[in-house]
């Protein structure tokens, strides 16, 4: 019997058990499809092993770590100290803080993003294209350039404060950045983008009918925001929030920049500092992370029981077409709203790294400046920077797609087919990225390096570490899809003839290819920032251009880091407009 | 380089005691002492043809190091990565121990790990540079070590909103109230560099720094590059740093005074080694003895913006080198393993920091 094969109620005729209601085959003779469960099977297999290696090995290797008084490999002793310190009042106060900051971020990220992509994809908002483009754009800054930019912006000798003191004569108001409230704000400018990415593609598969007929019935757009509009969504947001909670829990990059000087220390700071300043412990840290990745998996797993019941289909075979929400009297503040946002999470901050990296050291004052064109110049003639650069777009474009192919494969399996294990596959999916990045880069340096496999010192390696990592930004995002379509769609296929396969690939991957193409989106993106596990498996000939732009910023050589950041935001506009130049289908709305 | 005030037995003092005997023409050479045949090294290092550098130098300045040493041996390719010194000691650690070796040659400041690993675990080749002979002993840990350039502690203020005369003198005026919320630091937990300035705070009987800066609502940066822009910008008025970032920010003409206490300064040393299991070894030691000589010591002072341990060497154009400071202490003789964790202890007890 395969592992696909089975018997008794929930299993649909042609072998695969079914789950929810919504989702189940009917049990009509007619619509089975064309058998091929073997190449089904094996596929599986392949999948499972495939995820299991990646998420298990780096995750055996911290907890080898975690149980150790040295790291892996040095002589040592076993000890259970590491895990005995998790319950220290310190590591306790700095978990609340961190729970207080990231939950606070989600929370708005969640409505700020929720609020653009209704915006954008549900009403007759002017400008829907370059919104998403400055959106996505904005996705790209990574957290410390970002951060980076809020400091120069916001600290108490900061841009705002020069012009509060030295063009208004104002010195009784002043901003500083360096507070709780510092790190939330710019949280939730790196994290809108993606929360608008996540959700992007269930709001425009939604099926209109729905909302058609709410109208037709007299329902305000408001009432019909709450009671349709948000209910079928309730699946994506569901994902989005807790990836984005996840996500906020792990961030480093702009606690440890704005918390630091403000004292506010977070666990992802605490973690930093255990992994990399002296004396480390290695061992704690990786017991930090652990801890945070059974969180994050229980978080995952009732996240996943409270869906089950809510998953909505909203795409049937029913054709149907959207009427915008005309935005009215709300046009001007919307448009208010929207330009905001991209005014203060991309254009301030990318004019603010323009103006850094021409300038030879930091004046908020430009006509104190003086200007230069050395860090181009370098980056010109750099061997290691224009290596770095095409590592970047080999690893972001080649291993974004490899990223996409498993991830579909692993929610097709795991919300359409649910084959045995598929819930393990479900969590073995989602096991890494509850692992804070700085920590799975131990993880991973730790396995690959001691590991008897040719990948150490490899590309390869890094599309691996960032796939492990990244892995369910692809199956959540294609899951949300997967889940909105009618299963009628595919039998209608099966009636006519069309295998499993042909179904797939002929009804489901067509009507997912919106929210396909943001899943390769997001990777791509999140392939080209990431840094914390790159940092520490990264070698001379597999460096990225990420860590080009933190060796510079380490350094706070930030002139040479804004101008990496504004290369890298030039090169992402390039290749974002050949990939939508290349599937027609990104380009519709 | 001068380290005065340092009459304690240490480790460190018994290996400059064990370098200069060496130097002096010991009666028994060790095998490292026997020479090196220093054409066939050049030759076998011109065969490997590659050369992979660990490295924690500016970004900037490395690559035109390596140019310069390109030129200097036409016929060695390089390539190199940058790291914090904690990270890049961690990742050759690993690397070593797991036998995937892939760096020749590692320049960092050293903390009690890289030292353990070098001395007991062997990551380090025991050799001669034939340009050794051109530095003091001190600098020669065994054989296997060599200092190559030093970062001093400083005392920073920004010149636009600091007048000189009111700028702080000496460390104790960190603590003055008058700079209240206007002090900022790279905290001992973070930076090897700060804790010797710590440890020589204790040394001169100020042992409760930590809560006197607490007081003062001191701002924490990252690194010493860091505190450098964050006293630039205005965000704090005055910083206490290693003085990495200063000699380039000055170049730059950056609005930044500098005072070295007169009550003294800890001071850093950038350790280099050639792997014990080098890819390239021979490579490893040209590269080595090249950054040794008077123009390699000459390119690194200039690139990685320290003054160089070269005697000799045409002096930084903006810090003075550490031979002009008074009592400049290398913080190697007072912060052991031990003070090190109390040191940090302390400081992460007083921030609250857990």
């Amino acid at each position: 019997m395969s592992v696909l094969q089975g018997s008794g109620a929930g299993r649909s005729e042609d072998g695969f058990r079914l789950g929810a209601p919504a989702l189940r085959a009917r049990p009509n003779a007619a619509r089975r499809p064309v058998a091929n469960g073997g190449v089904l099977t094996g596929l599986y297999v392949v999948v499972f092993a495939v995820v299991a290696f990646l998420a298990l090995v780096p995750l055996a290797a911290l907890v080898v770590g975690s149980l150790r008084d040295t790291s892996p490999g040095l002589p040592g002793q076993w000890t259970l100290a590491n895990w005995a310190n998790l319950v220290s009042p310190g590591v306790i106060d700095t978990l609340l803080t961190t729970l207080v900051v990231a939950g606070l971020s989600t929370i708005f990220a969640m409505i700020i993003g929720t609020a653009l992509a209704l915006v954008i994809h549900r009403t007759d908002f002017r400008w829907p294209n370059a919104m998403t483009g400055m959106l996505a754009l904005s996705f790209y800054f990574p957290s410390f350039i970002l951060a980076m930019a809020w400091i120069v912006i916001g600290s108490p000798g900061g841009v705002i404060n020069d012009v509060l003191r030295e063009f208004l004569g104002i010195e009784s108001v002043s901003v500083d950045i360096y507070s709780t409230w510092g790190i939330i704000f710019v949280m939730v400018l790196h994290q809108v983008p993606f929360v608008y990415l996540t959700i992007r593609g269930p709001i425009m598969g939604m099926d209109p009918s729905y909302e058609e007929a709410a109208r037709t019935a007299g329902a305000s757009p408001w009432c019909m925001l709450r009671r349709v509009t948000l209910p079928m969504l309730a699946y994506a947001l569901a994902s989005s929030a807790l990836l984005c909670l996840v996500l906020t829990l792990e961030q480093f990059g702009i606690p440890v920049l704005i918390g630091v000087p403000g004292h506010v220390t977070v666990l992802a700071t605490q973690i930093y500092l255990l992994c990399r300043f002296p004396p480390t412990a290695y061992g704690l840290a990786a017991a930090i992370g652990l801890t945070l990745a059974v969180i994050t998996s229980v978080a995952i797993l009732l996240q996943r029981r409270l869906a089950r019941g809510e998953r909505s289909v909203t795409t049937t075979g029913k054709a149907g077409k959207i009427t915008p929400i005309p935005l009215g009297v709300w046009r001007w503040p919307v448009n208010l709203f929207c330009g905001f946002y991209v005014a203060v999470s991309l254009i301030l901050p990318g004019l603010i790294l323009l103006y850094t990296s021409l300038i030879k050291f930091f004046t908020a004052n430009p006509f104190d400046a003086v200007f230069t064109f050395r860090n181009y110049l370098y980056i010109w003639n750099s061997e290691e920077t224009q290596r770095a650069i095409i590592n970047t777009i080999i690893v972001s474009g080649g291993g974004a797609l490899v990223g996409v192919l498993l991830g579909v494969a692993c929610s097709y399996y795991v919300v359409r087919l649910r084959p045995t294990g598929y819930r393990l596959l479900d969590a073995l999916v989602m096991l890494p990225f509850g692992v804070p990045g700085i920590v799975l880069g131990l993880g991973l340096l730790w396995a690959y390096a001691y590991l008897p496999l040719p990948l150490y010192g490899t590309l390869t390696l890094i599309v691996l570490a960032y796939v492990t990592r990244f892995l369910p930004y692809a199956a959540e995002t294609s899951g949300a899809r997967f889940v909105q379509l009618d299963r009628s769609l595919e039998e209608a296929a099966w009636t006519a003839g069309a295998s499993r396969l042909a179904g797939v690939w002929r009804i489901l991957m067509p009507l997912s290819l919106p929210s396909l193409q943001s899943s390769y989106f997001l990777l791509f993106m999140a392939f080209f920032r990431e840094i914390s596990a790159t940092i520490l498996i990264f070698t001379a000939s597999t460096s990225v251009l990420s860590v080009s732009i933190w060796s510079a910023f380490e350094q706070a050589n930030w002139g040479l880091a804004s101008a990496l950041s504004i290369l890298a935001m030039v090169l992402m506009v390039a290749m974002m407009s050949l990939l939508l130049w290349a599937m027609p289908g990104a380009r519709r709305r | 380089m001068t380290h005065a005030g340092d009459h304690e037995l240490t480790r460190r003092a018994l290996l400059a005691a064990l370098g200069s005997t060496v130097a002096l023409g010991a009666l028994a050479p060790s095998r490292a002492m026997a020479g090196e045949d220093w054409p066939a090294v050049q030759a076998a290092a011109a065969k490997e043809g590659k050369l992979s550098f660990y490295h924690n130098l500016r970004p900037q300045g490395v690559e035109q190091l390596l140019i310069e040493f390109r030129k200097a041996n036409p016929g060695i390719q390089t390539e190199q990565i940058r790291l914090g010194s904690a990270p890049l000691i961690e990742r050759f650690s690993t690397e070593f121990n797991a036998g995937r070796n892939i760096a020749d040659v590692m320049l960092t400041f050293p903390d009690d790990a890289m030292f353990t690993g070098v001395d007991k675990g062997g990551w380090a080749l025991e050799w001669t540079p034939p340009e050794l002979s051109a530095f003091k002993p001190v600098i020669n840990r065994g054989n296997k070590t060599f200092a190559v350039h030093t970062s001093r502690n400083v005392i920073i203020y920004n010149k636009q909103r600091v007048k000189p005369a009111d700028a702080p003198k000496e460390w104790t005026d960190l603590w003055d109230p008058k700079w209240k919320g206007k002090v900022g630091m790279d905290p001992p937990w973070r930076s090897i560099a700060v804790q010797g300035v710590v440890a020589l705070w204790v040394k001169n009987g100020i042992t409760d720094a930590a809560q006197k800066l607490k007081a003062n609502d001191v701002r924490f940066f990252e690194g010493s590059a860091g505190v450098f822009q964050a006293v630039l910008r205005g965000d704090v008025m005055v910083a206490t740093l290693a003085d990495l970032p200063l000699e380039p920010g000055l170049e730059d003409g950056a609005p930044i005074g500098f005072v070295y206490p007169k009550s003294g300064t800890a001071t850093n040393d950038g350790y280099v080694m050639v792997s014990a299991r080098a890819p390239h070894p021979n490579a490893g030691k040209v590269f080595v003895n090249w950054l040794m000589s008077a123009p390699g010591q000459l390119v690194l002072q200039e690139q990685g913006g320290l003054p160089v341990t070269r005697p000799g060497v045409a002096p930084t154009k903006f810090v003075p080198p550490t031979s002009a400071l008074s009592n400049a202490v290398d913080s190697i003789t007072i912060v052991s393993g031990v003070e090190q964790s109390k040191t940090i202890e302390t400081w992460r007890e007083t921030f609250g920091i857990r």
